[in-house]
Parts: structure tokens; C-alpha cells; sequence
């Protein structure tokens, strides 16, 4: 099997600067985006804000620029769009991502913010995001990077108290997501100090009062570096907690760099759960042993739901596909066994090619897998992002303890679904 | 068009209100997509970076239904500074081998336009590489929106069939021709069976299941039959004589610039006529089929005559014209709200024209309607209550009414999915109103929990601020429309 695909012509997967910056500044509750850009970034990455986050929680607005001010420059219209954004929503933080356009005519972004800074009393971050930057990762890290600046330090910890690090409010099941790690931590007497991101910018402000940094998967271990060089909070890469394994790993590894002893009482009482849950479906679960399996995903949580997959519930993964990769991918890469083959997405027409003569029995992926599983008579779970033709309002974790019955749930309801 | 799609666009069809005019406005490539989505053998080709591609396959013309594909030539710094003509050329080998199309579109976007590179050579250059035909889209001189659409489309005639002429003319014989949205697949459909019997031969029906070879096609056909002007069409008629009759005239007189209704589509069917010179013999076709749609439309009109309704944000342009001139039905009072129209970038002047042309087409048919200007949502229900208003044709909001104990029927969703210039669309317009007559009222909607707009109370208070932040951009630069 080709490992990259060698082509001209591609068909991207989304792993833009641009998009990472988004999603982590789209997690900030009060902050505010705009893509100083042409229209067509702004709105193609407002649809997708539209159809991912809540939406009363879209807080992504343009630079509106058009063919003639490529010729007098943009700064007019972003310092418009700046005092309107201000002014309708009185934000506690503004980002400014900078597109292909004003970055190749050379706008003065720094001289537009500082004219405004009267005008406009809150912090105003600008990013360079062209459109031929790839690595979302990349992006989304140095959004979360970006805010270190804003940070206040009182000299106090917070004992038994943490930050997580690489929670993508946009990522389907999120929230229930982060409810239930909430409560783990919880029954362990850990508590979440702050969110990156899916919090207010005050909340993140007073992250390095936690005692320890904790990145989900990989995502936004710039930030948490950076933390502990200028704070001295240490950090830990923990794998995102799919599956009961996975969920006690997370644990285990929160409570050794916290130098606490787990309450294995409250870890056994999930197990005695779950397993009442599963004998409700065994003879299912026999059913899918070692269905061939593709994931397609982002590497954060890729790695980790193959796992839960292959070793848990015990289905093939023939395929496992990273769109967008970060600093932890070569070496999972590397220890995985869960996964036969292993793609980094370049090209989704390549990953196509791949995915088709493997005879893949179930597909776990987002909405652009859609056409492919079609095509193919595939069945689609989609848990990855972006999953544009669902809704998530509903408290249903697929991470954590209680995300091991619903992802089961969610695979055999999957493959069963006999109007499919 | 199947039903679940349908659903699924009226699902989808709030959404891509704010996406689409009120918060945002996509940009040429969203419509040059389309363009080549609605031809079957074709594949674009994106000349840009990924960040121009990885987000194309949802499309806010139609956002219930992504593009199946939308491949680009990927595009690094270093192209930028040193030009992506290379990767131009050897993507079009690429695409061809891979996926084997009649015909790639090449796309420009904004960082390639601003290298200038060069796209007509090395299409040319390519072509010769390969066994399809190659085109690509020239950017921001075209006049008219949607401006990718058209943009694409001008290349066809340019560089496609302009190489070709001449063609041979097939006598009395026309082209149905419509922006391929894919919701409502071709608003002509109706007046196929009504133009075999007058004689008439339909060419080409575009776009339905089209292809490169019906492209091809297009130029032998006397007439274009279109939904609104555009310069694509103008280029037919200038520079491969093919001449065009546009349906719809946005904003000019109701008579003449609606084709929808028994009326509306027989005057269509006669200028048809009157153009290919069978007038006489098809006035009498034109005729019988109206007086049998008046007729089958007779039991209908008698259900609607005299149920008093209420119009939100215009009468002359929609369902609602129809619904007061050929099934009678009494216009009580119209409802403007300017925020939407405003979100395209009207000017005041152009939007007080456009209401007061609206209103002086009501009392034409003897209406005289309780006529609102941004009223708050209070006022409004005030208004339609003292008028004894049945029904309200609006453009979703349908809860906040039926908590008031009326009904609606969205306007909006029927012109977009359902709404055909024809005999039987009346009529299918007819029936949908008596269902909605006939659906019970919902008592405790809970979307009504959610807080609304006071001046549009179909806009969460959130979406109408990032509408307000959109049009301050708009009016702030140049005062015009953002497109583009």
C-alpha cells in the first residue's frame, strides 16, 4: 500500500492553520474571530462553525474584502469589522486570523490594533493563517500558545486541581465528553480549573493556579510546555480516555504526576456497571468480533478510539487514517499495534483508493466519509470532526467510563440498523 | 426530486439563510462549484492551496447536499512566490488519469489569481496531454451573481462551444435552463408536455442528468429558456445566436415579470410562441391547457376563496401573487421587514422602491392590505388578529403564529423546493396551502422558549448580531452588495 499518496491533484483533508485556530479560539465562550480575509474564508469556515459548534455559540464574523481592496489594502475594513464585532458582542478577547489576501498584500493587522486599542479595551491576538499552511495541530497550538500572554499568576496552586489541555468543543459528543471527565476526576477528588478550550476567557486567565497541565492526545502541548516555562506547571500527555482501559490509564496517569493514590473502590463500581450493560447485548458483541474496521480521524483521538475498537470491542481495524497530525503521532505510530495499516491523509481521493479494495465492514469517521461509505455501501459512525448532518444536545459521552456503553451502543446500533 | 432530500433542505434551509446572505456571504467558488456539480461528467479542479479546498464539499447554495468532490492543486508558499503553473499542469494529468472526467474545470482562487499565472497556456498545454476537454473560470469580471456560476458557464461558451461554430439550428426548438441549485431541479419541467403539443421541441434541459455532450447541444436550440438574465446566456445570443426569454424579472412590473400561476405561465407559454413564430397555431394549445387548468383548479379556488391572509416581506414576488389572483384567497395585510433585504446590501432607496412598487401591485388586484413596516413582533399579531388573518405565507416563525392561533405556510420553502413555472404547479400550490389550512395548530411549541429578535423574530438575538457586524462591513466599504 502507497503510504502517501504521490499525486498532483488532491483533494484535502480539512488540516489547516487556519481551522486549528478556529477551533480553539471558537471554544473561548466570550471571545470573538475574525477572518481578515475574501469572503470565501470566512464564509466556508462559517458553515462549518454553523453546523459544528451551537448555534448561539457561532462567534466567527469577516474581514469582507473584496477585489478592490487588494489594490487600497484591507485595514479599512478589518478596523469596521473589529469596532462592529466589539461593539454587538463587548468580547473579553478578539482574534484576528489573517488569510492568503492581506497576508500577500502586506496589511498593517498590528497598526489597524493599535489605533483601536482605545476603542477597543480587550486583549486583540492576530494570526497569520494562509491557506497554504497546513497542520490544524500546528494552528490550533499556537492559538492556545497565543494565550499565555493574558495568563495571571497570584503565586497560589491549586492542590489537586488541573487544566485539560485539547478538548475540541466542536468535536461531536464533546461536551457530555467533558462532563464526564469532570465527574471522574470528581470521584477521584480531582478538580478541572480550566478548559482548552471550552471555557470563558477569565477561566483561562487563571489557568497557572492548577498544579498540573493534562494534554488530551497530543492537542496543544505548545501551550503546556510554554506553562511550564513560564509558570513552572508540569505537564502530562495522557491518551483520550476511550474505553474502560483507556479511561482507567487516564486516571492512573493524572494521579501519578499528581502523587496521589487512586480510589479504586469508584473505578470497580463503573466496571460492575458496564458490565451489566454488556450482557444486555452479548450476543451482538459476539456478532462483530473482528468486523473489518477503518478510522478516520484526527490524531488526538484517532489512535485512541482504534484502540478502544480493536482491543476492547474486539473489531478489526484494517485502516487507521489521521487527517491532521501532531507532535505524538510518529510515536503512536510507532507502538501501535491495534491498526494494520496505517495512512496519513493527504489526500482524501488517495485515502479513497486505499480504503476501497480492504473490504471495510464498518467505517468510524466524520460527514466526509459520507459519500465514500455510500458509494461503497458502508456503514458510518460518525464521531469525528467535523460531523456536519448531526446534532449533539444530548448528555451521551463516548468518553470516560459512561462512553464505553455508548460507543458500544453507537457501533452495533450502527452496523444492526436494518433501514440502513 | 426524492423526498428525504427535500426534507433535508428544509431542514437545512435556516441555516443556509444565515450563511448565506445574513452573516456571511460565500464567494465565487461556491457558485462555480455549483455550476460544475450540476455537470455529471465533469470535475473541477481548484487552482490553490488546500486551505481554498478542504471546506468546498459543503456548499451554502446548497448546504443539505455536499459536492461530491472538490480537488485542488495544493498549492505550498513556495508556489506562491514562484509560481503554481507546474503544478497546474501536471494536476490536470492527475485528475484525468485518476478519475477519468469529460471535462475539468479549473477554478481560480484569490492566491492564484495573484500570482498571475497562466491559466489559458497551460489549459492548452495540458489539454493536448489528455483524452477530455479542459476549461478553467476567468475570475471577477463577470457581471451578475451568482458570479462563479456564471463565470464558469461563460467559459463553456467561450472555450467550449465558441471553438465549435457554427451550429446547426434545429427550427421551433428551445433550451429549459436554470441555475443548477439541485433543490428544485428545473422550474421549466411543467411546460415540457404543454411545449411537445404546441410544437415545440425541447433541446436541452439544463440542469437534469446533464453532461459535457448536451453542453455540445446547447447552441442548435432557437430560444434559451431562462429563470433570470445572465451574461452567459447574453454571450449565447450575442456570439452563437441563440436568442433568450428570461421568466423572471425580480422587482419589475408583477404582470409581466411573474411567470408563476395559470396566468404567469401561459403568458410565458405565448412569448415562447410569439418568439418562434407559431403563434397562432399554439394559442390554441396554450388556451385549451388553461381553460383545463381552470377548471381543475375550480374546486381548489372554492376552498381558498375569501380565507383571509397576511404576506411577510413582499407580495408580487413568491407564492402569495398567486394565491390572491387565481385562487382568490383576501390579502389582509403585508409585513416587511427590511433587515433581510437590507442584509444583501440594498440601499434604503432601493428597498423603499421595491415596497412601494410591492404595494401599488396590491391595490392592482383590488387588495387593500394593512401594510407594516418593521413592526415589532407585538404589533404585527396585533395587526393580523384585528384582520381576522387564516393564514400567514412567511418564510419560517410558523411556531410564533400558531401560538397565536393562526396558521402558516412557508412561502419560502415552496418557492425553493416545489415552485414550477407551469399549469400543475398551481395547482400543487394550491394544495399545499389547503394542507397547511388543514394542519392542526401546535399548541406549546417549545422552539417559542427560544429568545428571538425584536425586529426579525426569526433571528436568535446572536445571529442577528453577526448579521449586523456583516452588513456594517458591507455598507461601511462601499455601501454596495459583499459578493465576490
Amino acid at each position: 500500500m502507497a503510504e502517501n499518496s504521490s499525486h498532483y491533484a488532491i483533494e484535502p483533508p480539512i488540516d489547516t492553520r487556519l481551522n486549528g485556530a478556529i477551533r480553539a479560539f471558537g471554544g473561548i465562550e466570550d471571545a470573538m474571530m475574525i477572518v481578515h480575509g475574501r469572503s470565501c474564508c470566512h464564509a466556508d469556515n462559517f458553515l462549518y462553525r454553523v453546523m459544528t459548534a451551537g448555534h448561539n455559540k457561532i462567534r466567527l464574523t469577516g474581514g469582507g474584502l473584496r477585489l478592490r481592496d487588494i489594490s487600497t489594502g484591507g485595514h479599512h475594513k478589518l478596523s469596521l469589522s473589529l469596532s462592529a464585532t466589539y461593539e454587538q458582542f463587548k468580547p473579553s478577547l478578539i482574534a484576528i486570523l489573517s488569510t492568503s489576501v492581506p497576508l500577500m498584500m502586506g496589511d498593517d493587522v498590528e497598526g489597524v490594533i493599535l489605533k483601536l486599542t482605545e476603542k477597543i479595551p480587550v486583549p486583540i491576538i492576530s494570526l497569520p493563517c494562509p491557506g497554504h499552511s497546513k497542520n490544524a495541530s500546528l494552528g490550533y497550538d499556537m492559538a492556545l500558545s497565543s494565550l499565555c500572554d493574558y495568563m495571571e499568576v497570584d503565586g497560589h496552586r491549586n492542590q489537586r486541581s488541573i487544566n485539560l489541555i485539547g478538548l475540541k468543543s466542536d468535536n461531536p459528543y464533546a461536551l457530555s465528553d467533558l462532563m464526564e471527565l469532570k465527574r471522574m476526576l470528581k470521584d477521584q477528588g480531582i478538580v478541572v480549573n480550566a478548559v482548552f478550550t471550552c471555557d470563558t476567557f477569565e477561566s483561562l486567565k487563571k489557568a497557572p493556579d492548577a498544579e498540573l497541565n493534562v494534554v488530551l492526545g497530543g492537542e496543544g502541548i505548545g501551550l503546556a510546555k510554554k506553562m511550564e516555562e513560564m509558570f513552572d506547571i508540569p505537564y502530562k500527555v495522557v491518551s483520550y480516555p476511550f474505553g474502560l482501559r483507556g479511561s482507567v490509564e487516564f486516571l492512573e496517569s493524572i494521579a501519578s504526576a499528581l502523587g496521589i493514590e487512586l480510589d479504586h473502590r469508584s473505578i470497580e463500581t463503573e466496571r460492575e456497571r458496564l458490565k451489566e450493560k454488556l450482557e444486555r447485548v452479548y450476543g451482538f458483541l459476539e456478532g462483530i468480533y473482528n468486523l473489518k474496521t477503518a478510522v478516520v480521524g484526527e490524531s488526538g483521538r484517532a489512535f485512541d478510539l482504534a484502540r478502544f475498537l480493536n482491543d476492547e470491542l474486539c473489531l478489526d481495524v484494517k485502516l487507521l487514517g489521521v487527517t491532521s497530525a501532531n507532535v505524538e503521532t510518529a510515536r503512536r505510530r510507532r507502538n501501535g499495534d491495534y491498526f494494520e495499516h496505517f495512512l496519513k491523509v493527504e489526500d482524501r481521493l488517495h485515502l479513497n483508493e486505499v480504503a476501497e479494495p480492504m473490504n471495510i465492514e464498518l467505517m468510524i469517521g466524520s460527514s466526509l466519509e459520507a459519500v465514500f461509505c455510500k458509494e461503497n455501501n458502508v456503514p458510518l459512525t460518525k464521531l469525528f470532526y467535523p460531523t456536519i448532518d448531526q446534532v449533539f444536545i444530548s448528555d451521551y459521552p463516548i468518553a470516560g467510563f459512561r462512553g464505553v456503553g455508548n460507543l458500544t451502543e453507537l457501533v452495533l446500533n450502527t452496523v444492526m440498523d436494518l433501514n440502513r | 426530486m426524492n423526498m428525504r432530500r427535500q426534507v433535508r433542505a428544509r431542514i437545512y434551509q435556516p441555516v443556509a439563510m444565515l450563511v448565506h446572505a445574513i452573516a456571511s456571504m460565500p464567494a465565487k467558488n461556491a457558485g462555480a462549484l455549483m455550476a460544475v456539480n450540476g455537470i455529471k461528467d465533469a470535475v473541477p479542479l481548484i487552482h490553490g492551496p488546500p486551505g481554498c479546498a478542504n471546506l468546498r464539499q459543503m456548499n451554502s447554495f446548497n448546504v443539505s447536499n455536499p459536492v461530491r468532490l472538490a480537488p485542488c492543486t495544493n498549492l505550498s508558499e513556495i508556489d506562491v512566490v514562484l509560481g503554481g503553473e507546474n503544478k497546474l499542469y501536471r494536476s490536470i494529468i492527475d485528475l484525468y488519469h485518476r478519475l477519468h472526467p469529460a471535462l475539468i474545470v479549473v477554478i481560480p482562487t484569490c492566491p492564484s489569481d495573484m500570482m498571475g499565472d497562466d491559466f489559458g497556456g497551460i489549459v492548452e498545454k495540458a489539454k493536448k496531454e489528455v483524452g477530455c476537454e479542459v476549461i478553467y473560470s476567468t475570475g471577477e469580471s463577470i457581471p451578475g451573481r451568482p458570479i462563479g456560476y456564471h463565470d464558469v458557464m461563460c467559459s463553456v461558451v467561450e472555450q467550449l462551444l465558441l471553438p465549435k461554430a457554427p451550429f446547426p439550428k434545429m427550427k421551433k426548438s428551445v433550451n429549459l435552463l436554470n441555475f443548477p441549485i439541485d433543490v428544485n431541479k428545473n422550474q421549466f419541467m411543467d411546460l415540457i408536455p404543454i411545449l411537445n403539443e404546441m410544437g415545440v421541441k425541447v433541446n436541452k434541459i439544463g440542469f437534469y442528468n446533464t453532461h459535457l455532450t448536451d453542453l455540445y447541444e446547447l447552441p442548435k436550440a432557437g430560444l434559451n429558456i431562462v429563470d433570470f438574465p445572465s451574461p452567459w446566456i447574453e454571450k449565447m445570443k450575442d456570439q452563437l445566436g441563440v436568442d433568450y426569454l428570461a421568466a423572471s424579472s425580480f422587482g419589475s412590473d408583477p404582470d409581466s415579470g411573474n411567470p408563476f400561476g395559470i396566468e404567469g405561465a401561459a403568458r410565458i407559454l405565448l412569448e415562447i410562441a410569439e418568439r418562434l413564430g407559431i403563434k397562432e397555431s399554439a394559442e390554441r394549445v396554450i388556451e385549451k391547457k388553461k381553460e383545463e387548468a381552470m377548471e381543475t383548479c375550480g374546486d381548489l379556488r372554492e376552498k381558498l376563496r375569501g380565507i383571509r391572509i397576511a404576506v411577510l416581506d413582499g407580495f408580487s414576488f413568491g407564492p402569495a401573487i398567486t394565491l390572491v389572483t387565481e385562487f382568490r384567497m383576501r390579502l389582509e395585510a403585508i409585513s416587511y421587514r427590511s433587515f433581510f433585504m437590507r442584509s444583501h446590501g440594498m440601499s434604503d432607496n432601493a428597498y423603499n422602491q421595491l415596497i412601494e412598487m410591492d404595494i401599488e401591485a396590491t391595490r392592482r388586484y383590488g387588495c387593500e392590505p394593512k401594510v407594516l413596516r418593521d413592526p415589532t413582533p407585538e404589533q404585527e399579531l396585533e395587526v393580523f388578529k384585528d384582520r381576522g388573518v387564516q393564514l400567514i405565507v412567511c418564510n419560517g416563525g410558523i411556531a410564533r403564529y400558531n401560538e397565536a392561533g393562526i396558521r402558516g405556510f412557508n412561502g419560502v420553502n415552496f418557492f425553493m423546493q416545489s415552485m414550477s413555472i407551469g399549469f400543475d404547479s398551481t395547482m400543487i400550490l394550491a394544495e399545499s396551502v389547503i394542507e397547511a389550512l388543514n394542519t392542526p395548530i401546535k399548541k406549546y411549541p417549545l422552539v417559542n422558549m427560544i429568545g428571538k429578535d425584536v425586529q426579525e423574530p426569526n433571528l436568535i438575538p446572536h445571529w442577528k448580531k453577526l448579521g449586523v457586524i456583516w452588513r456594517t462591513i458591507a455598507e461601511g466599504g462601499d455601501g454596495g452588495c459583499l459578493y465576490g
